[in-house]
């Protein structure tokens, strides 16, 4: 009986499986529960994990309902290109993202992580259409007269024995899986993060060049460099990253960019007017403000170093100095270490960006077991020399370059765009591992590692990380309004301590308050309505009866209503009322 | 090409000492030493956090087995940092290493590769309560060793020559400014 029914159910499946149905192909099964895991990843408990709102994505989700509510920034200015938000002039593209997304989900913690989470999830699967793209293509004769198509085989000594060249499936799915599980690109999918969305457009932007490349589509072109130019007003880093990489491309490209001009100068010169904007703010005042308050180099920093060196030191070095110090070779000198710096263990693998936004801190950017499978990766790329190879060499190593020119580094946000190689190379490495090379009992171990890795991270991101880093993200600021909102009826004016620096976006934010009614009232950050923003010096007595937010620490002479805590009842705020009892 | 083998060798020998040189003004080396005391501290401050969580769970999660591995292979790895690595060697010495990487990669031998798992052994002793001085001083030159490997790459062409030479001059420049090493000296006075 029991065989019979084996019998039927195997011969229904072999039916089944005839009828070509993608779900029966392994590779779409394989894909589909990688995007699956992603979204998981992605999405769980996306509006209380990261614990609170920082002020940056406050500022988002305010603008963007500002512009659907009005067609203004909250500053006033219609449909603005460059937006002013606390004075750091943020770039457009993930404000109006956000636009669509507060007006399906309304302005909360949600919709302003969605965009981000989304393209996130769309990034893992656009990182297995890449890599499939890259390592696909079979060689063909061509490549003798020096012409290459993407991603196919150069000429090499003789043909390498064994697993190689990787099947292109294969390996397309264990990057696409290791990106899916990245802590690194976990943490900025799971935040109102700008870069997480310049790295979907310019992987996209890549796979859409290579594909024009393929089929010498005008289009193709069109599309790929004006990804590529959104990615550049999406988060100041790619303004440095996506040329570089566009010269990398062009680079490793070059013998098929050749044969394609024609088809490159209209999409070149529509992104290049497109960036002139961007040059015209870069060099504006505000453009100049922003890199001179992010900047590593500082010629007082110059300075100090020649004086130490003068100090520390005894003749004839001493007289040395002013040669030593001539301010450009210094400069070079702390953009190495900066560089350098990223490709620290230590930030890689245990201990991450000290950030508590930008990392688990408790663990590295990527998994520990993953510093073995990239060290398998080096001896496994040598097989693998083709310009696709290259090409992911190349975007890991120009990855930290916006990175080397402002502080603090090791900085895991602007370097968001190496998760794509390490994902990469981690994929190339479990390939090879996993490709009989090596005996079972290593194959053995490093699952387990895996394994135990992996439900670790999960440990931290959910139990850990939001009791943990809860002020990192202002957490907090929820609870205030809503205490205020419980009692703002009976007070004309509301004092709230600017500790926190921001306080007034939370105010809008939380309230959805008409921004209408805030430009038209020339609402600022010291105050708008009936709310003041005061620094902690400022007399609060002799106002007459005012409802005061004071920080928790601060003794006030007046009758306390109520506290303001966080998600882990960490005490941040307390609410008086001051000058009522007289 | 021998007898620019031997100058490049000499130059190389010359910028190593010179940076050895330097050391001897430390007063006091940085520490790779692993101190046990970090597993329970790690351990303790973990567990902490699982206050709401059963305790087996936590224990499974954060454990002296688990987090020793952690903490051990974090000091190891700290011996290749590559900051560690550019101050000990310099820009010539750091380019060379990974040359001499590069090639016994593509072709590995059995005297490259011994080399390098020397160096991966020797590495272990700057973990274990050694003098830091004596530490570095046999990271440092293990590291040396491997990098004259690297050499042959420069002889191959007169513009890598060339390039050699202007690296030890960038290098010389490299030694000079920062004299203070801050991942090879917590303190020093310039000899």
């Amino acid at each position: 009986m029991g065989v019979a029914v084996k019998f039927q159910i195997s011969f229904f499946a072999r039916k089944l499986r005839n009828l070509k149905f993608p779900i029966f192909d392994r590779v779409f099964v394989f894909l589909l529960a990688i995007i699956i895991l992603a979204v998981i990843l992605r999405f769980y408990k996306l509006n209380t994990n990261p614990p609170g709102l920082y002020w940056d994505e406050a500022a988002f989700g305010y603008d963007a309902y500002s512009i659907l509510k009005t067609g203004k920034d909250h500053h006033g200015v219609f449909l603005p290109l460059f937006f002013e938000s606390f004075g750091d002039w943020k770039l457009p593209v993930y404000h109006y993202l956000l636009v669509p997304s507060i007006a399906a989900f309304g302005l909360n913690e949600f919709a302003v992580r969605f965009p981000s989470a989304l393209l996130g999830t769309l990034t893992v699967l656009l990182t297995y259409f890449l890599t499939k793209k890259l390592f696909s293509q079979v060689p063909d004769t061509s490549y003798q007269s020096g012409v290459s198509r993407p991603g196919q085989q150069l000429k090499t000594d003789k043909p390498t024995p064994g697993i190689w060249p990787p099947k292109p499936d294969t390996l397309a799915l264990l990057s696409a899986f290791f990106l899916a599980i990245s802590p690194w690109h976990l943490q900025f999918s799971r935040g109102g993060f700008e870069s997480t969305v310049g790295l979907f457009f310019v992987i996209v932007g890549v796979y859409l060049f290579l594909l024009g490349l393929e089929r010498q589509k005008i289009l193709l072109f069109t599309f790929s460099f004006l990804l590529l130019t959104f990615s550049m007003y999406t988060y100041h880093a790619y303004r440095i990253f996506t040329p570089l990489f566009a010269l990398c491309l062009a680079f490793i490209y070059f013998g098929q960019i050749k044969q394609s001009l024609a088809k490159l100068i209209l999409p070149l010169a529509l992104s290049i007017l497109l960036l002139l904007p961007l040059l015209i703010f870069t060099f504006s005042k505000q453009g100049k403000a922003r890199a001179i308050s992010q900047s590593a180099f500082k010629k007082e920093e110059v300075e100090v170093a020649r004086i130490d060196y003068d100090q520390k030191s005894k003749k004839p070095l001493r007289s040395l100095s002013k040669y030593l110090y001539p301010t450009p070779l210094y400069y070079s000198y702390i953009a190495s270490n900066a560089y350098l710096n990223h490709f620290s263990a230590v930030f890689l693998f245990f201990q991450g960006d000290s950030i508590g936004r930008h990392s688990q801190v408790d663990m590295g950017q990527i998994y520990l077991f993953e510093a073995l499978l990239l060290m398998v990766s080096i001896f496994a790329f040598k097989n693998l020399n083709t310009k696709s190879a290259k090409l992911m060499l190349a975007w890991l190593l120009i990855s930290p370059v916006p990175a080397t020119i402002v502080t603090p580094t090791p900085h895991a946000y602007r370097t968001l765009q190496m998760v794509i190689p390490l994902a990469f190379f981690s994929g190339l490495g479990a390939y090879s591992l996993f490709s009989r090379r090596f005996k079972f009992p290593l194959k053995f171990l490093v699952a387990v590692a895996f394994l135990y890795s992996f439900l670790t991270y999960l440990h931290l991101a959910f139990i850990h990380y939001p009791k943990k880093f809860a002020a990192d993200w202002q957490d907090g600021n929820r609870q205030m309004v809503r205490q205020i909102q419980k009692y703002q009826a009976n007070f004309d004016k509301i004092y709230v301590t600017d500790i926190n620096q921001v306080p007034y976006i939370y105010l809008l934010f939380y309230q959805k308050y008409d921004p209408r009614k805030f430009i038209e009232n020339k609402g600022t950050k010291n105050g708008f309505d009936k709310y003041i923003f005061i620094s902690d010096d400022i007399d609060i007595y002799n106002k007459g009866k005012i409802l005061y937010v004071a920080p928790s620490w601060k003794k006030v002479d007046g009758k306390w209503l109520a506290a303001a805590d966080d998600s882990t009842r960490r005490h941040i705020y307390s609410l008086w009322e001051v000058g009522g009892q007289n | 090409m021998d007898k620019i083998k031997i100058f490049f060798t000499i130059l190389l020998f010359a910028l190593f000492g010179f940076r050895i040189w330097q050391t001897t003004g430390c007063r006091q080396f940085a520490s790779f030493y692993f101190n046990p005391l970090a597993i329970k501290i790690n351990v303790e401050e973990q567990v902490s956090l699982d206050s709401s969580l059963n305790r087996s769970v936590s224990r499974f999660f954060h454990n002296k087995l688990t987090i020793g591995i952690f903490e051990i292979t974090k000091s190891y790895m700290q011996t290749f940092e590559p900051r560690f690595s550019l101050e000990t060697l310099g820009p010539l010495g750091l380019i060379l290493i990974l040359t001499a990487l590069f090639k016994v990669v593509k072709a590995p031998n059995i005297v490259g590769i011994t080399h390098l798992l020397i160096v991966l052994i020797v590495s272990v002793f700057a973990i274990l309560p050694v003098k830091p001085q004596t530490s570095f001083y046999i990271l440092a030159v293990t590291r040396f060793s491997v990098a004259f490997w690297g050499l042959d790459y420069f002889l191959r062409t007169k513009p890598l020559a060339i390039l050699f030479f202007g690296l030890g001059f960038l290098t010389l420049w490299y030694f000079s400014i920062s004299w203070q090493m801050p991942t090879i000296c917590n303190e020093i006075f310039f000899n």
